[in-house]
């Protein structure tokens, strides 16, 4: 029966990871021990990781734990769509437009969102980070990219 | 006498213009940020590594070494105003300090704790005076058995001394180092790790998963408990010490500043540690204990300086050895990596300047502080009234731009999304992500001198063993592992980290 479930969730995924970098590291040439290749070290240390991962798991079968509480799946979405679109516009766009939505993306992710605020914050920052970076520090980035100008 | 040779040298570079100045914008913007409650050291020098690439490496690690012990002090506002720690170092300030804010001796408190704090300041820096040219030295004489052995006891340590599951905190370093090797194979040119993404040929970017995690993970958690932030008293007090509290605070400075500089230069010890033993201590050596939490001068004395001396005895194993003892000290060797300079013991005798600048700006620095956070105190106060609602977006922003900045690509950008996702999960199920970023950095180290020391035994693993400065520092990382699995000091262990 499962007691901890933060550990054998947690446990699973070490285990995951593990099997992955092993997998990954027997594509690469091994060596031997005095003339390591590429591929030894990581091999050594995926199983290593594997190991660890299996007690980690273990130990949620043979202790009591407590259930990890619920994520914020608001933030986790908002805080990922703002850099997400950060990447995907900063070049067509430029620097001005994507900080501006970015922001508005981020001022979302909070519990209660103020309009007002958001609005004030994306345009604090977007020139603000505007006049540092490319007046300031001299960034190649132009303010409005190819799509707008 | 070279040692004031040294210093000579460091002052005149600390003391140019330039490098004044971005010691004063350092330590402003470390103060600053460690005002914020729930942004630590770790994501401000993340955030703000990208602004010192263009400068000179003395000046940019200078700005850096600010920023970090700016933030120790900032931390302590906070946690005697608000009761609410801006740092771990100062969780342990809170209990004291803001009943002494409570009761109308805020001004006490906080000059205290800036008063206490530069005592150990000034202790640390003459210890790294003192010690870094004996260790470096030393150090000299390492192979790479000795240096590899070395940074297990390093990673060991760090991960003995972190708080949650010990066998949870050596798989992170574990994932660190594994994280850290992906890329381009440094002696066979192979790729490895990448599972096929061209974007993974220069490796995992260290600035993105340092800023996604500590930056992006944390402010996804703190939306889920920000609370409202009230400010318990706006009246701050006379700043002045009585004569009493005075001759109060002199001893446990004194004991504080002593246990911090030693915790400082243990690996994975620095300031949270030494301000959690400092309390202890302080509470068992005292003839009345039961006034500990109630405001007792001494309980905000000895833990502020001993953090305070542990940030700054924590830069001893990074400039003599490069090796980093905490994470912290970890970003500062990445600093130093980009500014294409080789930690490690040769740093002192290859670049003087930068090594004894950056330890006199350190002096400097606390000297600023003093000046800084007294007279300054209300601006940061009114700084604590700005809504989380300005703050998250301005945090989210400066990440993007950061990691944009680096190599103007938005896959790291993505990258730096994705990791910071990663970091919050992991932060939910109490995997501690510090020594994850640790393994990260010292990984491809690890590795280089692990497959060097083989090459010298010709493949006989006995090499670490068989070479005695080796086989000690394994001994060590031995014991450490086996203290904390026996029963009895594990309880021990998670006593102190309860309190």
């Amino acid at each position: 029966m499962i007691r901890a479930p933060k550990f054998v969730i947690v446990g699973c995924i070490f285990v995951a990871l593990a099997l992955l970098f092993f997998t990954g590291s027997l594509s690469l040439n091994l060596g031997t021990a005095g003339r390591m290749g590429p591929g030894y070290f990581p091999l050594m240390l995926s199983v290593v990781l594997g190991a660890l991962g299996l007690s980690v798991l273990a130990i949620g079968f043979f202790h009591d734990g407590d259930l990890p509480s619920a994520p914020n799946i608001r933030a986790l979405i908002f805080v990922g769509l703002g850099v997400g679109f950060f990447a995907y516009a900063v070049r067509p766009l430029g620097i001005v437009p994507a900080v501006a939505v970015s922001s508005l993306l981020f001022s979302l992710a909070g519990r209660e969102f103020k309009l007002l605020t958001a609005v004030i914050a994306a345009l604090v920052l977007s020139l603000g980070s505007w006049a540092l970076f490319v007046v300031g520090l001299s960034m190649p980035w132009p303010a409005f990219g190819p799509l707008i100008w | 006498m070279e040692l004031f040779e040294h210093l000579a040298l460091g002052f005149s570079v600390a003391l140019q213009g330039q490098n004044l100045l971005y010691c004063f914008i350092g330590v402003l913007l470390g103060t600053l940020i460690g005002v914020l409650p729930g942004l630590g050291p770790m994501a401000t020098i993340s955030m703000l590594l990208p602004v010192t690439f263009g400068l000179p490496p003395a000046s940019a690690l200078i700005m850096l070494a600010g920023i970090f012990y700016g933030s120790q002090y900032g931390g302590s506002t906070t946690a005697i105003l608000l009761n609410l720690p801006g740092e771990s170092s100062s969780v342990v300030t809170a209990l004291d300090g803001h009943q002494m804010a409570r009761q109308g001796r805020a001004g006490s408190a906080l000059a205290t704790a800036a008063l206490g704090s530069f005592f150990a300041g000034t202790v640390g820096t003459i210890l790294i005076v003192l010690l870094a040219p004996p260790l470096a030295s030393i150090a000299l004489k390492f192979g790479a058995a000795e240096y590899f052995s070395l940074m297990l006891l390093g990673l060991v340590v760090a991960v003995v001394l972190a708080s949650g599951s010990l066998l949870m905190a050596l798989a992170m370093v574990v994932l660190g180092i594994l994280l850290g090797l992906a890329g381009q194979d440094m002696n066979t040119g192979a790729f490895r790790l990448t599972f096929g993404f061209r974007e993974l040929a220069n490796g995992f970017d260290f600035l993105a998963l340092s800023m996604g995690i500590f930056g992006l993970g944390e402010i996804i958690r703190n939306l889920e408990s920000t609370g409202p932030r009230v400010l318990t008293t706006s009246k701050v007090g006379s700043l002045m010490p009585t004569r009493e509290d005075f001759k109060r605070m002199a001893w446990p400075v004194l004991r504080g500043t002593g246990l911090g500089s030693l915790l400082g230069i243990l690996p994975g010890g620095g300031a949270v540690l030494a301000s959690f033993v400092s309390y202890t201590v302080e509470k068992k050596v005292s003839s009345t204990p039961e006034n500990f939490g109630k405001g007792m001068i001494e309980g905000v004395a000895g833990p502020e300086s001993a953090n305070n001396a542990g940030a700054q005895t924590s830069f001893i194993p990074m400039l003599t050895l490069g090796i980093p003892s905490n994470p912290v000290m970890a970003l500062m060797i990445a600093a130093l990596i980009l500014q294409g300079i080789q930690p490690g013991p040769n740093v002192m005798t290859a670049r003087p300047d930068l090594f004894w600048g950056v330890i006199a700006s350190m002096w400097i620095g606390n000297v600023l502080l003093v000046i800084l956070n007294l007279p300054l105190i209300g601006i940061w106060v009114k700084i604590l009234t700005i809504p989380y609602d300005y703050i998250m977006p301005a945090i989210g922003v400066i990440c993007c731009i950061g990691v944009y900045s680096i190599s103007n690509s938005p896959t790291d950008v993505l990258m730096m999304g994705v990791f910071g996702l990663a970091g919050y999960v992991l932060l939910k199920l109490d995997c501690e992500p510090a020594p994850l970023l640790l393994g990260f950095i010292i990984g491809p180290l690890l590795e280089e001198n692990l497959r060097r020391a083989m090459l010298i035994a010709r493949g006989d693993w006995t090499t670490f063993v068989t070479r005695p400065i080796s086989a000690v520092l394994l001994l060590i990382c031995a014991l450490a592992l086996m203290a904390v699995m026996m029963p009895h000091l594990r309880n021990k262990r998670e006593e102190a980290f309860q309190e």
